[in-house]
């Protein structure tokens, strides 16, 4: 049988703060088929750290910027994606 | 010809830091030959040695550095606009800090103090708002603690 190669895109996610502690890793660079949204991807990563639920408030951010974690915008190769808990600067 | 002048935030300065914040330098930095500004003001940020979760030893902090340094660049910007600054230096420590070590320095000049002391409670509200830092408490007692903080807020 012949398989049909899936086109992929990577993208690296980063976890912040208290949320690497519950990831056990700073980042990672993950394969994603091309039509994955930013809403799929945050279901993955619950999925893959499922602790991170207990965390409240977390931001998404794409590229340096805030995004909505419902989105069903497509992520592209080379993507840059964080996990943000809330923040305590100054 | 390099002008000291702020015209604009500067984009080549570094926001973010892991080194010790020289505050004679940022003042100095502040000093305006030509007489643009009648005011200065500057806050700086240290360490305190009781926090949220009880005695405190030191503090760590740690930033999503990209975002922060265009997240502050962007503060500065709208800081500048709205209060006709003429110079302004916006530095955030990062990694391990002891006691009384400096984590944020604001400084600023305005032709008039009011200005200026309203532009340093505005840009310190904003850091605290929306810059992607977090710290952690190293606690007298031995442990370590994240402080709670605020969601990240969005326009």
């Amino acid at each position: 049988m012949t398989t049909q190669m899936m086109p992929i895109i990577r993208v690296t996610v980063l976890y912040f703060a208290y949320i690497h502690e519950t990831t056990r890793k700073k980042e990672e660079i993950m394969e994603l088929s091309t039509n994955t949204s930013i809403k799929d991807l945050v279901s993955i990563i619950l999925t893959r750290y499922p602790n991170i639920k207990n965390i409240k408030n977390i931001k998404i951010s794409v590229n340096y910027h805030i995004v909505n974690s419902n989105s069903n915008s497509i992520l592209k190769n080379d993507d840059e994606v964080a996990l943000l808990p809330p923040i305590s600067g100054g | 010809m390099k002008s000291n002048n702020a015209l604009g935030p500067s984009s080549s300065s570094q926001r973010i830091t892991n080194s010790e914040i020289d505050v004679n330098d940022v003042i100095n930095s502040m000093a305006d030959i030509e007489g643009h500004s009648g005011a200065t003001v500057i806050f700086v940020g240290s360490v305190r040695n009781f926090g949220m979760n009880g005695k405190v030893k030191g503090m760590y902090y740690e930033s999503y550095t990209k975002m922060a340094e265009n997240k502050i660049k962007n503060i500065e910007k709208l800081a500048m606009e709205k209060y006709s600054i003429k110079k302004i230096k916006v530095v955030h420590r990062i990694g391990e800090l002891a006691l009384g070590n400096n984590s944020v320095i604001i400084a600023l000049s305005t032709p008039h103090s009011k200005d200026a002391f309203k532009a340093c409670k505005y840009i310190l509200a904003r850091i605290k708002q929306e810059v992607p830092i977090w710290k952690k408490e190293i606690l007298s007692k031995g442990d370590e603690k994240w402080v709670d903080g605020k969601s990240i807020k969005t326009n």
